[in-house]
């Protein structure tokens, strides 16, 4: 299972291969936040997750640092493979269509807290 | 102390079990938990003792309270619910807590440290953005334990549940598949090394290979680590193979519990007898199997007495009024059963897996002519009539549509979902599609019913291409066609549209197949249909909306709407493994019968072999295992389950759970790897050479194809089949046995 | 289990009967209709409080439009009062009178129709632009998602009030539903974006599959499947749309961009201000009785389109139409979920 790995140039994101450095261009964070919906977003867990000893949340909210995550958070193969069957160049709400569904995709991951 | 009374009835019986008497860490006296200022009961009366370093499995069907009993261990009942009653707990060192009375803190640090807890759902309880390790550290950090070591001890765990530990440290949660995720939690649950470990249905959302794989990795972390594990779930097989002690709950309190044994082959609880009899195994006869009727009942209406003896077979006037003692049963190793009738229980329930393997190829040899598909037989094998469908060579690869100007210069990211299948279903045929997830059984099945657009290949009805119907260049007009095939879903939750009533519901398919009826007409059709799959009163179904009904009669209300169209085949895609373990044979049978009256074909899909073989077997139809897109074996369930030819078919019998006392002591699982291999990068050659305990050199270089076999029927997609082949010569893999005659004695 | 067929049903039509010639009568679908479309819903409506008042604060207003309409009271007219008559002193005229010695009563009821008609319009518009825009573009998908959003990110990239103000010029609109129309032009395009993304995890649904499994048309699944699910975010939406015509209106009537022949809430409110209305206390009267007129409406609006909720939620009609055991079973399952 090869990993994509974040990596920004002049702001533009990029997911770039382990293994071979291969490449998709995302968009920029700027949009990618637009995408979104927000600089935060968050995720809540119910009393009975909120008591797991990893978690640190605030009243089981936990505040997520949108920018911070998109130039952290690796990516699988798979999800890498859908997005690029989305292109850069048609527009959608003024965002690159990959962008828009990088950010649904993230979002996703998010809202799916962890689980696949 | 009187709940010691569990543990010393009878002395002499221990040998019963492998449990140390008199070494209780668990001590649970008179706890209850209620809700509405306690009025209702979601768990009643309980007095059990837990002893030290004993697996104790805990069954129970949804909604029976067993989670409740989960949560009460830690004193983590959600609000607003109220706990009451002693649970003590003996430490290691002889003190003694309440852990009721203890206070936050002293609970935060209990919990995790002494108990710990892997519940259901906890798979969505990770923080995405934080990677496994962190997960680690964090849990270390706010125990204050030393993290360096701890992660040493984490690395350690991870490595027993066959997990690479850098490299799953090193994952986001959402990088890991579904069975490894459920092994990092479990890993995380015992990172402080406690003493009880308390599971909650840990592995109901994964595939059956995988929960049993998980459960034998569980069975040897509980012996290295000296762990007290109480596990709960619905599935009483799969966790007979783990457990010391069995207990069942049933409407909130314990019905029975006892020496794993004693309940499974000597159960004085109706309910346990017919559990057992209800679930789909592979040893029993299948005309043994029988559903229990009814459904389990909510809190605010448990019944009074006995809470069983609305279902029960044996219930007496006494049953209906008199409440039965928790009491201990004659000669039975700490044995104890709430039921007045324990030795009628045993004398007029008998259980149908303890029937010899004579009896059972009996049973199977005269099985085709009760079939209700009987004399339908000829059809599988014959070709000259035009198939029902016929798939050639279809092919659906995901991801395949890139731009060109992609920076991407190889194609890395196709994923073969189905990859080359060819497969005929005649008329009123029956095949089960057997597989773990991610396998292509759902896509194949999609596609064979015209919902999934091949990208290679052609899948043809009577003989006329579906997607040229389509795009309307055949003969046959495309309604036709789409109304032939049809499709029963796997969660009952989403099949039915929440905003319409069941009458409306079902009167989409009576639109398109008797346009012009009027509305009482249309009412009686519903209603007479209602009524044929068991929903009674109709009429009063029939005005309700999905929400009130229960998955089960969710699940029937979308077999009448499919039924309704008149269709040719119906795709049933994991249809009951929503449903609860004994209701799942009612529906499978109500299935049966409506294939033969209806005069349809079925395509089932699943992962479980013994819901296959039941299906199969009782259909007269085929099962072919799913492996990575591909067929790799085909056949009856008789032959597939008493001769499997193919290593990965024996696999999944591996994983089958097993009521066969003598053959539960679970071996280690006949595979090399637990995890499926990617399948946007799958092996070269055969593809389960990754995994194969018997694959050689030659199967990393060739890919062998389906081939009919010689001495049986279906076909087999193995080297292993011809005894010429070069796999004979060459070199076993890493890992792969030696001589793997010894498999075939399995 | 029984192999045969159960004909407890009448007639002895069961399933696997050949078509009868009944047809089904306009007179069946009549009733079924009656029932699903109004009778449940009304119960449902006015079940609960907020819903309650609010329906009965709008129907003050539509008995104000009936009141003008068949001409029951007094049109407004220059000196017909004395000047700035206090409300509530004379009860000839209840509302009190503006500087010129108008009734403010006839004042606000003479508008009444015109501005129900011209909220009505504005938000019918939005709504159902949104909703054909946002339901295909969301099912269909493909090319004709692609056109539909590139028109949308036309309309969202134009401003607003700046367009609305020229239409406003260019048209001056007097025809209450044109004004509507023109006060939303571009309100759909948003709202059909996000009741797109609705549409796109609807149309995912297994019983939306289900549907056209059975092969049962794109416009019926539409109609039967997808939006009674986006109903009650479209009613509240509905009602958005309908309060910012209002306040739209008003500010454009305010600033003076809008033509009016006569007096309406929003003219009320410029004159009253114009008259020192906001700095005596003599004319406080006249600059507050439009805004109460205003804030009613909007409010009014708020109550109902909560309570839309609870009638498109199938739960709470079960419960409160009386259907069977709903009530018990429900909270079963509830509770059942909620500690299973």
């Amino acid at each position: 299972m090869t990993r994509y790995t974040p990596e920004c140039v002049d702001d533009t994101l990029f997911l770039v291969s382990e293994d071979d450095g291969t490449r998709i261009e995302v968009g920029t964070v700027d949009d990618i936040v637009d995408a979104v919906g927000g600089e935060t977003y968050v995720i809540e867990y119910d009393d009975k997750q909120q008591a797991q000893p990893w978690l640190d949340t605030d009243d089981g909210v936990l505040e997520i640092d949108v920018r911070e995550v998109v130039t952290t958070m690796s990516h699988t193969e798979e999800m890498v493979s859908e997005l690029a069957d989305y292109d850069m160049s048609t527009d959608r709400y003024g965002l690159p269509t990959r962008t828009v569904e990088f950010a649904n995709q993230l979002v996703e991951i998010l809202e799916r807290q962890g689980s696949s | 102390m009187a709940t010691n009374t569990d543990t010393n009835t009878s002395p002499t019986d221990d040998t019963a079990s492998k449990r140390v008497v008199d070494d209780p860490i668990l001590e649970i006296e008179d706890t209850n938990v209620t809700y509405s200022e306690g009025d209702t009961y979601v768990l009643e009366d309980v007095n059990v003792t837990i002893d030290r370093h004993e697996v104790l499995g805990i069954v129970g069907e949804s909604g029976s309270g067993k989670s409740m009993f989960a949560s009460a261990l830690l004193d983590a009942v959600p609000d607003p619910g109220l706990l009451t009653g002693k649970i003590h707990y003996n430490r290691k060192d002889g003190s003694t807590v309440d852990i009721l009375q203890m206070s936050d803190e002293e609970l935060r640090q209990f919990r995790w440290e002494e108990i710990s807890m892997v519940f259901q759902g906890a798979m969505s309880s990770f923080n995405p953005t934080m990677k496994v390790g962190s997960h680690f550290k964090e849990t270390l950090r706010t125990h204050d334990k030393n993290v360096s070591e701890g992660m040493e001890f984490a690395r350690e765990l991870l490595e027993n549940l066959y997990l690479e530990p850098e490299r799953v440290l090193d994952s986001y949660p959402h990088e890991l598949s579904g069975g490894m995720q459920q092994r990092a939690l479990i890993a995380l649950s015992m990172v402080l090394d406690p003493e009880v470990l308390v599971m909650d249905e840990p592995t109901a959302a994964l595939d059956l290979l995988m929960q049993r794989s998980i459960l034998q990795l569980l069975d040897n972390l509980q012996s290295e680590y000296d762990l007290t594990i109480i596990f709960i779930t619905h599935d009483l097989p799969l966790v007979a193979s783990l457990a010391d002690r069995m207990a069942i709950i049933y409407a909130f309190q314990f019905a029975e519990i006892g020496p794993r044994d004693e309940i499974i082959g000597n159960s004085a609880h109706p309910y346990t007898r017919e559990l057992l009899n209800s679930t789909p195994n592979l040893d029993a006869p299948l005309e043994d199997m029988q559903p229990i009727e009814g459904e389990g009942p909510a809190p605010v209406n448990v019944p009074s007495g006995c809470r069983y003896h609305p279902r029960c077979q044996l219930a007496t006037e006494k049953c209906r009024t008199d409440d039965p003692p928790f009491s201990p049963v004659d000669g039975g190793g700490g044995h104890r059963s709430a039921c007045h009738y324990r030795e009628e229980a045993r004398e007029e329930i008998p259980l149908n897996f303890g029937k010899t393997a004579e009896d059972f190829d009996q049973q199977l040899v005269s099985d085709p002519t009760d079939g209700p598909n009987a004399g339908s037989t000829a059809t599988l094998e014959t070709t000259s009539d035009t198939p029902l469908l016929s798939l050639d060579d279809v092919e659906v690869h995901f991801g395949e549509e890139q731009s060109l100007i992609e920076r991407f210069t190889q194609d890395p990211t196709v994923v073969r979902a189905v990859d080359g299948i060819s497969l005929d279903i005649e008329e009123q045929d029956l095949v089960c599609l057997l597989g773990e997830s991610g396998c292509g059984k759902t896509t194949l099945g999609k596609t064979m019913i015209g919902l999934q657009k091949p990208t290679g290949g052609s899948i043809e009805y009577r003989g006329h291409d579906i997607w040229e119907a389509k795009a309307g260049n055949t003969d046959i007009p495309y309604k036709e066609v789409r109304s032939a095939l049809q499709i029963i879903h796997q969660d009952p939750g989403s099949a039915l549209n929440p905003n319409r009533r069941i009458a409306d519901i079902l009167t989409e398919p009576l639109r398109h197949t008797h346009p012009n009826i009027g509305r009482a007409e249309r009412r009686d059709r519903m209603h007479s249909l209602l009524e044929r799959v068991g929903m009674t009163p109709a009429g009063d179904f029939l005005e309700r909306y999905p929400h009130q009904l229960s998955g089960g009669e969710k699940q029937r209300v979308a077999l009448a709407r499919a039924l309704l169209m008149d269709p040719d085949a119906i795709l049933a895609d994991e249809a009951i493994s929503a449903v609860d373990v004994s209701l799942r044979i009612g529906i499978m049978d109500l299935m049966l019968e409506l294939q033969a009256e209806f005069d349809t074909s079925f395509l089932f899909i699943s992962h479980d072999l013994s819901n296959a073989r039941y299906f199969a077997e009782h259909g007269d139809g085929r099962i072919a295992v799913m492996y990575l897109g591909e067929i790799v074996e085909i056949g009856s369930a008789e032959r597939l389950i008493h001769d499997p030819r193919h290593p990965y078919t024996e696999v999944l019998r591996w994983a089958t759970p097993n009521l066969d006392l003598d053959a539960m002591d679970a071996e280690d699982p006949p595979i090399r790897e637990i995890d499926v291999p990617d399948p946007v990068d799958p092996p070269s050659g055969c593809r389960f050479h990754t995994r194969c305990p018997v694959a050689r050199e030659a199967c990393r270089e060739e890919q062998p194809k389906l081939a009919e076999l010689d001495d049986g029927d279906g076909a087999a997609a193995c080297f292993r089949e011809d005894p010429n082949h070069a796999y004979w010569n060459s070199e076993p893999l890493d890992g792969a046995a030696e001589n793997p005659e010894g498999l075939e004695q399995h | 289990m029984v192999t045969e067929t159960d004909s407890s049903s009448p007639d002895d039509i069961d399933w696997r009967s050949e078509t009868s010639s009944a047809e089904m009568s306009q007179r069946d679908r009549l009733a079924e209709f009656y029932e699903q479309s109004i009778y449940e819903p009304a119960v449902v409506a006015w079940s609960d409080v907020r819903t309650r008042l609010g329906i009965v604060i709008l129907s003050v207003y539509l008995l104000m439009a009936l009141v003008e309409v068949l001409g029951l009271w007094r049109n407004p007219a220059p000196n017909q009062a004395p000047r700035l008559l206090a409300p509530f002193v004379n009860m000839q005229y209840p509302l009190g009178t503006t500087q010129s010695g108008v009734d403010l009563f006839a004042l606000i009821v003479d508008s009444t129709p015109f501005i129900l008609l011209m909220v009505l319009a504005g938000g019918v518009w939005a709504t159902s632009v949104a909703i054909v825009v946002g339901t295909i573009s969301g099912y269909k998908g493909g090319t004709v998602d692609t056109v539909i959003t590139s028109i949308s990110d036309f309309f969202m990239a134009i401003p607003g009030l700046p367009l609305i103000i020229i239409l406003a010029i260019a048209l001056s609109p007097e025809n209450p539903i044109l004004l509507g129309v023109i006060l939303t032009i571009n309100y759909w395009a948003g709202l059909g974006r996000s009741i797109r993304s609705q549409v796109l995890s609807i149309r995912e649904a297994s019983y939306v599959e289900a549907s056209r499994t059975m092969g049962t048309s794109t416009h019926r699944i539409i109609l039967k499947d997808v939006l009674p699910n986006i109903m009650p975010y479209v009613m509240v939406n509905f009602v958005l749309a309908a309060r910012y015509t209002i306040f739209a209106s008003v500010g454009l009537y305010f600033i003076g961009v809008l033509p009016y022949t006569g007096q309406n809430w929003g003219v009320t409110l410029n004159n009253a201000y114009n008259q020192g209305g906001l700095f005596t206390l003599e004319a406080l009267h006249w600059l507050l009785v439009p805004i109460v007129a205003i804030v009613g409406l909007a409010f009014g609006l708020i109550l109902v389109s909560q309570g839309m909720d609870r009638i498109f939620n199938p739960r709470v009609r079960t419960r409160l139409t009386g259907k069977s055991e709903s009530v018990e079973e429900e909270s079963d399952n509830e509770n059942t979920s909620a500690w299973v």
